[in-house]
């Protein structure tokens, strides 16, 4: 049944999902329920029923935060005294313990800073003697020489293999630790420390690189599975305690909250930077035109180009290029035809005052083919008035050439000789009516268009955010963050001086100085 | 910020006079005021052979998401398409390019592609016994209409895009599309 008790202490890891810091420990402690723990009856008899049942219950409950010391009796005996305190530690604990009122307890703690127990690396380093025997037999095989070549290539995979906990650089400062101790030792009657027994309840080591607990022994349940309190020497102590964990509420609730806010302040302010819309000035109204030109078909000559001219009203400005022309495509030749593949995209920003109705432009193709020798001939004329509304669309736009009253001559000059830009002023395709008709048009052929118009107007009410000049904030931030440092600074100073002039006072006021006049 | 939502399938071409297999690399390309947040701008089809129509289904499907703080830079899709022999050589035999429409709803395109061809004697012969083609070097040249007079092209066949477009909060902004 002992050994069974014994066993029953199971050590945990947890991985910490919230800050360590959070953390508080339970311990719940009671008296072993045995024969000689039960209440006597002469000392219970004046009591009511209720009255016995509480005071039965003799369960006692502590509760630590994380690296929370609590003092023993004869800690505070020892500290109280500062000529028993020699380590920075302990100094800090006799300035604790001279600020502020603390009551001794049963149930203490030894936090980090107590280096009470080895680190569990360090019960790794010293379970690993062997390793020094590994150690010779490379030395007696002379293979350290290729072992630390090895291990010198960090970029080689093998050298993981031989990488031993002697080669892990891994200080102590990876862990945390914390042991909450059951102070049994007996004190004489003026609090006098007589004999010095304590048990460790429960020891808590928290990894601070990989973020996780353990918990020796683990969380249990006073009721169902208590565990003994034992000596370090296995001597039971006749009590029973229960560890539970637990992380306690965010106190900083609010503080988060107004954290949240500024920050989603902050991100708000980015973002209308980022996401603001890009609008066109007051009163004018944006047009954005993609015409594609696809193709071209039914021409007679094997190699053709078009080259376009786009006019557009006065009351339109537009800063893109309004003539070109496309590749020279040679034609594909299939079933259903011959065509010429341009693909060719122009793209132009139009503005314009946003009251006025949006007037047409004038697009005018040329389509000009060139042969072998090097010669271009005019193929067809196109005209188009492509009005301004917003949508896609597309056409198939006929072509023709002007031809000459003498087609003999034309046709062999044509042949021979070739030429192009047959009409100088290509208004005549727009306004046919007005101009001298003395030649007939031949149809050659047809190019495809495609389009696509969007408009953008200002909103009413909407106008352009102003933005501050960025150097300016720069500069009153960097401003801000140098004070701030400087203030830091400061206070690190302040608190160096005043950690240095700590013993300096100690001294005048302890009364140390005199004793070294008198000696 | 109004959002851009494009879905569709880049259907396949049609009117190609190669024998070898054909795949087709796509790219959208949108002004700096245009930002991807789901979808991938970039991909790759399937290789087909072409039927007894010299026309290959590919049936690629699209569909990228854009939110955008302008008009400015409507997205395009910048096409190039690839041939594949039987011995496992690729290269391109067609480019093209097409602006996304502006109107919500279902759009069927057809791209016409197009191709540079050789210019001298020389390299005419070594593309027929060897295969291989003149490429871009600037694949600007593809979707930007300057400086393209200077090339002397093949017409090739043309690429069948089905795509819908999703608008979202144009309107809040002052645009009209329609």
């Amino acid at each position: 049944m002992h050994d069974f008790k014994r066993t029953n202490k199971i050590s945990g890891v947890r991985w910490l999902k919230e800050p360590i810091h959070n953390l508080k420990i339970s311990i719940k402690i009671k008296p072993h329920d045995g024969v000689l723990s039960l209440p006597k009856f002469e000392n219970y008899a004046n009591f009511s029923d209720t009255g016995n049942a509480e005071s039965f219950d003799q369960t006692e409950e502590y509760t630590f935060k994380w690296q929370e010391k609590v003092f023993s009796l004869w800690e505070m005996q020892r500290y109280s005294d500062v000529h028993h305190c020699i380590t920075d530690t302990e100094l800090t604990y006799h300035n604790m313990l001279n600020d502020l009122e603390y009551v001794p307890s049963k149930v203490f703690t030894y936090v980090h800073d107590d280096n009470y127990k080895p680190l569990p690396l360090n019960h790794v380093r010293k379970r690993g003697n062997k390793i020094l025997d590994l150690s010779s037999c490379f030395e007696k095989l002379n293979l350290n020489e290729k072992i630390e070549r090895t291990l010198l290539k960090q970029t080689s995979s093998m050298g993981h293999l031989f990488r031993s906990e002697e080669n892990l650089d891994v200080g102590n400062e990876q862990w945390m630790a914390m042991h909450v101790v059951f102070d049994s030792s007996d004190y004489n009657e003026d609090s006098q420390l007589v004999f010095k027994q304590e048990a460790v309840l429960v020891s808590l080591y928290y990894n601070t690189t990989n973020n996780y607990l353990l918990v020796c022994p683990d969380e249990n349940q006073l009721e169902l599975n208590p565990y003994c309190a034992e000596t370090g020497t296995g001597a039971p102590l006749g009590r029973h305690y229960s560890v539970g964990l637990r992380f306690q509420e965010q106190e900083e609730g609010e503080e988060l909250n107004v954290l949240l806010n500024k920050l989603h302040k902050k991100w708000e302010k980015k973002h209308k930077q980022l996401v603001n819309f890009c609008m066109p000035p007051l009163g004018k109204k944006v047009y954005h035109l993609t015409l594609e030109i696809l193709t071209a078909a039914e021409f007679e000559a094997d190699e053709l180009y078009v080259e376009y001219t786009i006019k557009i009203p006065e009351e339109i400005q537009c800063k893109d290029p309004l003539h070109g022309r496309t590749h020279t495509s040679r034609v594909l030749r299939s079933d259903e035809g011959e065509e010429w593949c341009f693909g060719h995209i122009v793209e132009l920003a139009l503005e314009m005052d946003a009251v006025a109705d949006p007037p047409s432009l004038q697009l005018f193709f040329e389509a000009i083919s060139t042969d072998w020798w090097g010669r271009h001939r005019t193929e067809g004329y196109s005209y188009f008035a492509l009005p301004l509304q917003p949508g896609s669309d597309n056409k198939r736009l006929s072509c023709s050439r002007p031809e000459e009253l003498d087609r003999v001559e034309a046709s062999s000059r044509r042949f021979f000789v070739g030429g192009c830009n047959l009409i100088k002023d290509l208004d005549v395709l727009a306004q046919p009516q007005l101009q001298d008709a003395n030649f007939i048009f031949t149809t050659t052929g047809s190019i495809t268009l495609r389009w696509h118009s969007i408009s953008q107007s200002p909103l009413p009410g909407y106008s352009r955010p102003y933005f501050r000049p960025e150097t300016s904030g720069r500069s009153a931030s960097a401003l801000l963050l140098g004070a701030e440092a400087v203030l830091r600074q400061y206070r690190r100073a302040k608190a160096k001086l005043a950690a240095a002039t700590r013993d300096f006072r100690d001294h005048d006021g302890s009364g140390d100085a005199p004793s070294l006049t008198d000696s | 910020m109004a959002e851009l939502h494009v879905l569709g399938q880049l259907q396949g071409v049609s009117n190609f006079q190669d024998s070898s297999s054909l795949f087709c690399r796509y790219s959208f390309q949108a002004g700096p005021n245009w930002t991807v947040i789901s979808g991938c701008p970039e991909g790759q089809t399937v290789s087909g052979k072409l039927d007894y129509a010299k026309s290959v289904i590919w049936s690629h499907p699209l569909d990228i998401h854009y939110i955008t703080k302008g008009i400015q830079g409507w997205p395009k899709l910048v096409l190039q398409v690839s041939c594949l022999d039987s011995i496992g050589r690729a290269w391109v035999v067609g480019y093209s390019c097409c602006s996304l429409p502006v109107v919500p709803g279902h759009h069927v395109l057809d791209i016409p592609c197009w191709l540079p061809i050789a210019t001298t004697l020389t390299d005419r012969i070594r593309e027929y016994f060897l295969g291989g083609s003149h490429q871009l070097l600037q694949t600007d040249i593809i979707n930007l209409g300057t400086d393209r007079y200077k090339l002397k092209t093949q017409s090739k066949g043309t690429i069948t895009l089905k795509i819908d477009l999703v608008l979202r909060n144009f309107t809040q902004f002052g645009v009209e599309y329609k």
